[in-house]
């Protein structure tokens, strides 16, 4: 027990974490270590690179479906109750095909990784005239027609008159507040809840419930809000120190990890686990995607055309990517390779091509037809 | 002076009681008997010191009082007959006022140093007043008869005088095998005639018994006897050797809804979500519990107080259920689960053993195959609907009135903890400010 906290302490903590991964690094006392969290680079804008159609493509492909985790029990607030059926063999397919479409098209609603939004500060009109008038601040906002609750946020126009008589445009938190009020997002609340306070998430991570906060927390904030941004950085970092991926694979919330451990130049780690569970094909492709961002066009360049998914593609790709890595890292990753060599790589390859055309050939079944 | 004409014509017993008065009779009237004196002194006085008291035992003695005749006690006159009471509570012999020493009876014969010890003679002042207060304490608290002892509420039964409902223990074991983890439950003791030529109404008491380990395994068996306790131990042996299998879905509910008819009694089953629990009459609550059912709802309609065709009815429901997989094979079909708790994906519980899947539906099978009414012949036990109060149905003026009047306040007391959370609510002192009324200026 190498670490430096309490006998007792160190107890109650172990008690609490549910993963053995992160049991094991406090065992080990890691969770003292020197990890460095990532810092993101302020020359690109990530939201154009984001939205490019073959960036998400790729994220889907890496995030798959994985029906067995969304059929896991989740606790409701009345246990409504089962209903069996028997079904023949094609109305089974259709059943899980519709599934599989409504799990695609969650998974296709990731949260984007943009900047954070800009300070408005804009004057309309000084009017000091009526300052003695005015006992409070006004505020109108645009409410002539409706516009999706989502959209709101953007389109409508907010102005404020302050108690000095001036007219302005109203400040984003200003905006917030006042556009929650007349076009309500579901489940979102004027004042954040504190469940969103350091000390309260922290105790929700280490439970390992890292989608159930990602969700909550796109709820509550836009994806350009500074507080969304903080949240989900500190979320990404925890996972990144305790290598737990798997936990959010499956998930929308893989592929906005995925692609800002690639911005933050740390997709080593990701990479390393993929290989640990012999996902060669989306190894490929992220590495493909990591190249695509860091590439000297940026946004404007293309994506590289996919390689054919083959053993000397991978050995091909795999010795560029090693070029750029150094030391200890390098030598794990050779070994790793070696070991997946070793393993029979060709038929690893077929067997994840294999389930990805499983996944496309369901997505591509008409369910509306019995 | 009435006494002293008594005095002349007097049996011998009365002459001897009053020879005692004067002695004791109070000073203050003596000057008023002093005429009576002088007979006293001529009269020649009998006394023979016997009574019926030393002759006659004292079971006896209290016969007279305590006893009833046998047409009385027909009547219920034993309730308001004296008791008997025990005129020498208190006392031990070797023990009295004078706290004498006797050696042998009350002390060691002996000391330590093998010395005899004497018997003394000491006055023991104590030992009246312990005698007293004993005989206080039993006039003070009411005489009362036996009391029923109540069982405690987790060991009874259904009912505290009755053994119905309780437990007997796991039956006997049959030759080398024995019933480890069983446990069993009398259902029903009840006394039953039988009326013969030569000796008219023949009582017997029969017993109804069921036995389960808790996991899968039950049974059941009636018995009879002359005596009750004898009838329940014999129905839990038989009982023990009439074991049935129960299908279970997970160790904790029925695969499907299902029915059972035994005579007038009609049984329903419904299978329910885990954590549910058993919802059905007592007697079902056991049968289940024996049996390992967690989760289940049953209904029963018709004789609902025959307990054997009720037992029975459970039975034919339990075994006669048909499990995902028979079902599968039967037709050729998956049987799949669908629930909003796993976001409604298809789980597939069984699929046909030998791989061959009907390809789609076939004419009007699509209807037919719904596992709730599969099983029930296309119905389903009806239930009413809840009905809703008067007032809010035909919406009654004075209750839209309250409805208007407690807008306001409605949900407030949810909102105030999220405000709580926030950091919103005004402290105690905050509000007391608030509340205060300001003073007009004059």
């Amino acid at each position: 027990m190498s670490c430096n906290l309490s006998k007792a302490a160190f107890l109650q903590t172990f008690r609490k974490l549910s993963c053995v991964h992160s049991q094991l690094l406090l065992l080990r006392g890691v969770h003292v270590s020197q990890f460095k969290p990532p810092v993101v680079p302020t020359d690109i804008d990530p939201f154009p690179l984001f939205m490019e159609e073959g960036v998400q493509t790729i994220l889907n492909d890496i995030t798959g479906i994985d029906l067995k985790k969304t059929a896991l029990l989740q606790p409701k607030k009345l246990p409504l109750k089962p209903v069996l059926r028997a079904v023949p063999d094609k109305e089974l397919k259709r059943l899980q095909a519709d599934s599989f479409k409504k799990e695609r098209s969650k998974i296709e609603q990731r949260p984007p990784f943009m900047r954070a939004r800009k300070e408005i500060s804009r004057e309309l009109a000084r009017n000091p005239e009526i300052a003695p008038v005015m006992t409070n601040n006004l505020l109108f906002i645009d409410t002539s027609a409706f516009t999706r609750s989502e959209r709101a946020n953007k389109d409508k126009v907010v102005v404020v008159r302050d108690t000095e008589g001036t007219l302005r445009t109203a400040t984003q938190e200003e905006r917030d507040r006042a556009i929650q009020i007349a076009f309500p997002v579901r489940g979102r609340t004027i004042f954040p809840s504190s469940f969103f306070k350091p000390e309260n998430l922290h105790n929700a991570l280490q439970r390992c419930r890292y989608s159930y906060v990602l969700d909550k927390v796109c709820v509550q904030y836009d994806p350009d809000h500074p507080e969304f941004l903080r949240i989900t950085k500190e979320i990404y970092d925890y996972i990144l120190e305790r290598m737990e991926f798997d936990a959010l694979r499956g998930t929308r919330h893989f592929g906005s990890m995925a692609f800002y451990l690639s911005l933050c130049h740390r997709e080593y780690e990701l990479v390393l686990d993929m290989l640990e569970r012999k996902l060669i094909v989306d190894v490929m492709d992220y590495i493909r995607l990591h190249r695509k961002i860091h590439s000297q066009e940026g946004s404007k360049g293309s994506l590289s055309k996919p390689l054919g998914y083959d053993k000397k593609n991978f050995e091909k790709l795999m010795g560029l990517y090693m070029k750029r890595i150094t030391g200890n890292r390098k030598k794990q990753a050779e070994k790793m390779v070696e070991s997946l060599l070793e393993a029979g790589l060709p038929e690893i390859i077929k067997e994840n091509l294999s389930q990805r055309e499983l996944i496309d050939s369901y997505l591509k079944l008409e369910t509306n037809v019995y | 002076m009435s006494w002293i004409r008594v005095g002349f014509s007097a049996t011998k017993n009365i002459i001897g009681y009053t020879s005692i008065l004067p002695s004791t009779g109070c000073q203050g009237c003596s000057t008023s008997i002093s005429p009576g004196y002088s007979l006293y002194q001529y009269t020649q006085i009998q006394s023979r010191n016997y009574s019926f008291v030393n002759k006659v035992g004292s079971d006896q003695l209290w016969g007279g009082v305590t006893s009833v005749s046998a047409a009385g006690r027909k009547r219920g006159r034993t309730k308001s007959v004296k008791r008997r009471i025990n005129l020498n509570i208190g006392q031990k012999i070797g023990y009295g006022k004078k706290g004498m020493q006797l050696p042998g009876l009350n002390t060691w014969v002996l000391t330590k140093s093998n010395e005899r010890i004497k018997a003394g003679s000491q006055t023991d002042e104590q030992y009246e007043i312990t005698l007293d207060s004993i005989r206080d304490f039993r006039g003070s608290t009411k005489k009362s008869r036996l009391k029923r002892k109540y069982p405690n509420p987790l060991n009874r039964g259904y009912n505290s005088s009755l053994l119905n409902g309780t437990s007997l223990g796991m039956p006997a074991p049959v030759r080398d095998e024995t019933f480890e983890g069983f446990d069993s439950v009398l259902i029903e003791g009840k006394k039953v005639t039988n009326i013969t030529a030569t000796e008219g109404k023949v009582f017997a008491s029969r017993a109804l018994v069921a036995v389960g380990n808790g996991n899968g395994l039950a049974g059941f068996a009636v018995a009879k006897a002359k005596h009750p306790e004898v009838a329940a131990i014999k129905a839990r042996d038989k009982a023990g050797q009439r074991l049935m299998f129960v299908e279970r879905y997970k160790g904790h509910t029925i695969h499907h809804n299902t029915h059972a008819e035994v005579h007038c009694t009609k049984l329903f089953a419904k299978r329910t979500y885990d954590g549910h629990g058993v919802v059905a009459h007592k007697v079902i609550k056991d049968l289940c519990r024996l049996s390992g059912i967690k989760d289940i709802y049953i209904k029963l309609e018709g004789n609902t107080k025959n307990r054997i065709t009720m037992t029975t009815a459970f039975f034919n429901a339990m075994t006669h259920q048909e499990t995902h997989q028979e079902l599968a094979n039967r037709t050729n079909m998956h049987v799949v689960e669908f629930s909003e708790e796993r976001n409604n994906v298809p789980v597939v519980l069984a699929s046909p053993e030998d791989g061959k899947v009907q390809e789609k539906y076939y004419g009007s099978e699509r209807d037919v195959y719904d596992l709730d009414t599969l099983y029930t012949k296309g119905k389903l036990h009806w239930t009413r609907p809840q009905m809703r109060p008067v007032w809010e149905r035909l919406r009654f003026t004075s209750y839209q009135r309250r409805m208007a009047k407690e807008f306001r306040r409605r949900g407030q007391h949810e909102a105030q903890k999220v405000r709580r959370l926030c950091g919103l609510e005004p402290s105690k002192e905050e509000r007391m400010r608030r509340d205060e009324v300001p003073k007009k200026e004059e």
